[in-house]
């Protein structure tokens, strides 16, 4: 800033950012890449002793190859992948509802709340057959899994950014006469939206498993379903190749799902909830 | 012509089965345009008694008037600036400027002309697309300001708004304050703790005592504005007001202690 003596003084803006480097901006560093190439190498010899037992990189690679070529990998992948976003959709819109429904009316969470942190602590697994009798086998059954494992996820963070924002901002609005929806929308919305990011963020992992661990157990077709059959018939590559491309869908999803949700957030630093 | 009367101002909170006092019988009248600062130690209620003005906090007894009408909650004609400046820290200052005319001005264009008009008021106009995390507590506070302005009140009700500030900046701040109401010609209601600060800013001083907060003494800043800083400071006058608010504000707080 100038010298006090100037009564209209201006301040000006600062330059651009510096370059960053592609290491800084992927996150990813040399030892990062040496650790991978050393697992793979040790992975490489393990399945030269027991290929039937570990698999190996070599022999994952060509199942890979024969699963896309064969067995309808892609087709698979994507069926599971959409029932995963329909689900998941619903669930954000379901959980972002009801955690802003209980963050603003004390008197909904207090009503609420331990019914939410049973459904929250309960295994899955123990609601499944609950889940049969009522949705059946398809592609219902899988859509309400997914619901009921993810939607929770977002009822906590959503309902902790309500509250939150209404705290930092709500004698602003009052000042400023900016009440009812516009408050809603243009005050508590965007005030929660960090929350509602990290929410999304950890739930749709935990959406991937439902959809997988769902189909797995009744059947139907997808990512789960060639797991069950390689584990039927004790086929170490196709276990392993068909858990990589799970592993590769979950961390393309988190990737994919944090980016935005930093990109709605960029004003503040993340929420780790 | 006066802009607001406070008439036996009450304000009591009942928790836990215990009555506090934060005000008892406050009585004062700020006049239209005038430069009115309330002084006193932290939990004296002056803040209490500001949103009270603002209608944030409703009052328990008496009555206060603006323009002669009694208020009963927050109103145009009344803008709060903040201590710790509350921006929304998703909108740019641009949007932070506008957000309180969005609910009055209908043209996205118009709202804009007026936040950009007062943005530049405060010396602000390269910064109108950067969010207030990219800018320092002074250029955060003095987006605080120009959002208080564009509603266009008669009245800035100012909470300690320098409180959080360097001591350069703070004193900046406060040249560019005198500059903006002298220009608006709005009627200033100022909260500090700063002897010095009221001194140097108003034109009259309401001095408050704690626990029920009440105004102790009401004193007179003789000097005109343009107001020089060092010729200010170095009046003896200044010397002797500043001397006066000290040993009262002392005398109250060993009144306290003991």
């Amino acid at each position: 800033m100038k010298a006090a003596s100037t009564l209209s003084q201006t301040v000006k803006a600062p330059s651009q950012r510096a370059w960053t480097s592609p290491a800084r901006a992927t996150g990813i560093r040399p030892l990062h890449v040496a650790g991978v190439a050393l697992a793979l190498a040790g992975w490489q010899v393990a399945g030269a002793v027991r290929p039937d037992f570990t698999s190996s990189p070599t022999l994952v690679a060509a199942e890979l190859l024969r699963l896309a070529r064969d067995g309808d990998l892609l087709s698979l992948v994507a069926g599971t992948v959409g029932t995963l976003l329909v689900g998941w959709a619903a669930a954000a819109v379901l959980g972002v509802l009801a955690g802003f429904l209980i963050g603003r009316y004390r008197l909904l969470a207090v009503a609420l709340e331990p019914y939410l942190v049973a459904l929250y602590s309960v295994p899955l697994i123990a609601l499944v057959p609950l889940m049969i009798i009522w949705f059946g086998i398809g592609e219902g059954f899988l859509l309400a899994t997914i619901v009921l494992a993810t939607a929770i996820m977002l009822v906590f963070p959503t309902a902790t950014g309500t509250r939150e924002s209404v705290r930092a901002y709500g004698e602003l609005a009052r000042a400023y006469q900016v009440t009812g929806r516009r408050f809603l929308l243009k005050v508590v919305l965007p005030g929660a939206l960090p929350y509602i990011a990290a929410g999304l963020r950890i739930s749709v992992q935990r959406a991937l498993m439902a959809v997988v661990v769902g189909q797995f157990l009744v059947g139907h077709p997808g990512l789960g379903t060639l797991l069950g059959d390689a584990r039927a018939r004790l086929d170490a590559d196709e276990v392993f190749a068909v858990a990589l491309v799970a592993l590769a869908v979950g961390a393309l999803l988190t990737a994919l799902v944090g980016w935005a949700g930093r990109r709605l957030s960029a004003w503040r630093p993340e929420v780790t909830t | 012509m006066t802009a607001i009367e406070v008439d036996g101002v009450g304000k009591s909170y009942t928790g836990k089965g215990k009555r506090t006092d934060a005000l008892s019988g406050v009585r004062l009248s700020v006049p239209s345009g005038g430069f009115v600062s309330l002084l006193g130690p932290s939990g004296c209620g002056k803040t209490t008694l500001l949103k009270c003005l603002d209608g944030l906090v409703p009052v328990t007894e008496g009555e206060i008037r603006v323009g002669g009408v009694p208020i009963t909650g927050p109103g145009r004609d009344r803008a709060f600036v903040f201590q710790d400046f509350r921006l929304l820290p998703w909108r740019t200052v641009l949007g932070n400027v506008a957000f309180p005319l969005e609910g009055v001005v209908s043209s996205k264009a118009e709202r804009e002309e007026i936040a950009r008009r007062h943005i530049e008021m405060v010396g602000l106009a390269d910064f109108e697309r950067h969010h207030p995390h990219e800018l320092s507590g002074g250029m955060q506070q003095r987006v605080g300001i120009a959002r208080a302005l564009a509603v266009d009140p008669d009245i800035l009700l100012m909470d300690e708004p320098f409180g959080a500030l360097d001591a350069q900046t703070r004193e900046l701040m406060q040249i560019e304050l005198l500059r903006i109401w002298e220009l608006t010609g709005k009627t200033v209601v100022f909260v500090t703790h700063s002897v010095d600060e009221a001194l140097f800013l108003s034109q009259r001083i309401a001095v408050f005592s704690a626990r029920p907060g009440r105004v102790a003494a009401e004193f007179e800043v003789p000097f005109g504005y343009p107001r020089d800083e060092h010729a200010v400071r170095g009046d003896s006058r200044f010397t002797d007001l500043r001397h006066d608010i000290w040993r009262l504000l002392k005398g109250d707080t060993n009144a306290f202690s003991e």
